[in-house]
């Protein structure tokens, strides 16, 4: 039977932001299905016009909350290659040690709180809490493991003190980082709990498969996080490097009619950013337990099913953690070294790129003789994944159709797709809104 | 040890308020000498679960800034912070959230309920006050309104007097 459907889905939960999904099907035909961010611009590459380029990162990390390491070393970064500054060794190992926590932090939050109710059927993580005690609890002790992990590199995790153009403002003692490598191996027994928890719950990821181009930072290094050339990995498995100074040949902005939001394409209409974007481009460069962890799960390059983005994200946390005892391992062995700030050897136009958990990140900064900014620019992974939620939409809604899903069964897997790309589409506000009891 | 910790998001305008307590602490020095080692002025920003690692025994006593909204209620209090730049001190026991998100992250959050979810979770909970200051515009922008800002040296003195 041709059945019609409507779904308005206004504000979707468990996403950062405001999106709307809207499907339209009437007798059969989709007449709309849309993915909307009605959001307003939030301008702070004009708020970086004026700024002293040693002021800039601490504008520009408050754009995120959740990414602010990442805002912060894009930032740096972009800085760093306009000005001519080449950081040390030392310095870029405990920033990659940074990043990782970074990107563990996240993706337990992101996996645990936003993507487990899903596959549980409840609405929240609140639900859970009676449910399943040990998972929550375990939760918030990663959680807490990685705000311990990221304090004492950044200063303080969110929005990082001690990040600079140039180096560190403050480095960890020897005593310190020994205390990190003790915490971070004994989060172990939590992170193997955790992917029993994940392999439970993979056989609910819903099967859909749509290939797209996969764009991450790629490094013969490490498996790029904090550093490397733009990667494109086509769905034929075809790989392409770019150079970061060309990045806007992979992003080509343009603002599409339903939504406010820039959306990005390259080689094809669309293209995917995030965890399992750096995992069809960098799988090689996983620590071997992630790939054991991989494996396990039954995710090989190249996986184009969207739903995996957070068994992609289980992976990269296994990573972080023994690339991250790897690092501190470095830095031991090698003795934390006081070291001045490298000073700017030119005043010019330089750009960079970061992984943020959410996917790549590009930043740009023009600056005067005087270390004035001229010019910024910053391009988010979740504006660059509009597009191919979009493009997953017109794919997967005829199948939802073909298979007679109800209305809401399609919903649920609309939004789950969403929720999938892990997408912070801005930050929002978080002011109390209360009323006295009793 | 003591916190004060200054909650919001500093791009939002009137929402950063928490945050610009922290930062006007900080910048006048204004942990009193001798209690630098027992007293701390933390900027969680929207990191809200970060909350958790304050939660232990080894806390004496936590003091949290942050905006508010009060819907209309028979406590009388609610009258006073109806004004742009007023505030109300507060327990987290003695209000229920009335903000409408099905979940909390590290973008949008929600005191209460993460102070919820750490007591299902059985996190020891030391004493908190919280101060609720009434925003006069929120809004994508840096900055105060003049009513918030005029009163940054009050809102520290109550944050520091309460701790």
């Amino acid at each position: 039977m041709k059945k019609d459907i409507n779904i308005n889905v206004h504000h979707l939960t468990r996403v950062e932001g405001h999106g709307n999904i809207v499907v339209n099907v009437k007798s059969g035909k989709i007449e709309k299905c849309e993915w909307q961010v009605p959001e307003a611009p939030r301008f702070f590459e004009a708020m970086v016009r004026g700024r002293h380029y040693s002021e800039v990162a601490r504008i520009t990390s408050r754009i995120c909350g959740i990414c602010s390491v990442g805002h912060t070393f894009a930032s740096v970064k972009a800085t760093e290659t306009a000005l001519g500054i080449e950081i040390t060794p030392q310095t870029k190992k405990l920033r990659r040690l940074l990043k990782h926590a970074e990107n563990f932090d996240s993706h337990v939050l992101h996996v645990y709180f936003l993507v487990a109710p899903d596959l549980l059927g409840a609405p929240s993580v609140f639900p859970l809490v009676p449910t399943h005690t040990a998972v929550v609890k375990r939760a918030l002790q990663l959680k807490r493991i990685g705000h311990e992990w990221g304090s004492l590199l950044a200063g303080r995790t969110t929005h990082p003190t001690t990040v600079v153009p140039g180096g560190f403002t403050k480095l960890p003692t020897k005593k310190e980082l020994e205390a990190l490598r003790k915490v971070i191996l004994g989060a172990e027994p939590d992170l193997l709990a955790t992917l029993d928890t994940v392999a439970a719950l993979a056989p609910k990821i819903p099967p859909f498969s749509r290939p797209t181009e996969y764009i991450a930072v790629s490094s013969d290094e490490e498996y790029g996080l904090y550093d490397g050339m733009i990667q494109c990995t086509m769905p034929d498995g075809k790989k392409e490097r770019i150079k970061v100074a060309d990045y806007k040949k992979v992003t080509n902005e343009w603002v599409p009619p339903q939504s406010t939001a820039k959306y990005c394409k390259h080689n094809l209409d669309s293209y995917a950013a995030g965890a399992l974007a750096r995992f069809n481009n960098n799988y090689e460069m996983l620590h071997p337990k992630a790939k054991e962890t991989a494996n396990r799960f039954g995710l090989k390059p190249i996986c184009t099913n969207p739903y995996m983005n957070s068994v992609a994200q289980a992976v990269e946390v296994v990573n972080d953690v023994y690339k991250s005892v790897g690092i501190i391992d470095e830095l031991l062995s090698a003795g934390i070294k006081d070291e001045e700030l490298v000073k700017p050897t030119k005043w010019s136009k330089g750009a960079s790129a970061v992984e943020v958990p959410r996917g790549i990140l590009f930043h740009e900064y023009e600056y005067d003789k005087n270390g004035m900014c001229l010019y910024g620019n910053c391009i988010i992974p979740t504006n660059q994944n509009h597009a191919n939620i979009q493009k997953d939409f017109e794919a997967l809604v005829p199948e939802l159709l073909s298979q007679n899903k109800s209305e809401k069964e399609m919903e649920l897997a609309l939004e789950m797709l969403v929720r999938s790309y892990d997408p912070c589409i801005s930050c929002s506000t978080h002011f109390l809104n209360v009323k006295f009891v009793g | 040890m003591k916190y004060i910790i200054g909650i919001g998001n500093y791009s939002m305008f009137d929402d950063s308020i928490g945050i610009k307590v922290i930062e006007h602490i900080e910048e006048n020095n204004l942990i009193p000498a001798g209690s630098e080692d027992s007293i701390r002025a933390i900027d969680l920003s929207g990191n809200l679960l970060n909350l958790f690692n304050y939660l232990n025994h080894s806390t004496e006593k936590i003091v949290i800034v942050d905006t508010a909204k009060i819907e209309s209620s028979s406590h009388a209090a609610s009258v006073t912070v109806s004004v742009p730049g007023e505030f109300i001190i507060f327990s987290p026991s003695q209000v229920e959230s009335t903000k409408n998100l099905a979940n909390i992250s590290t973008h949008e959050g929600d005191l209460i309920k993460v102070l919820a979810l750490a007591k299902e979770t059985d996190y020891y909970i030391p004493e908190i006050s919280i101060i609720g200051i009434f925003p006069k515009e929120i809004k994508n922008d840096f900055g105060l309104s003049p009513e918030l800002s005029s009163k940054l040296p009050v809102y520290a003195k109550q944050a520091l007097d309460l701790i």
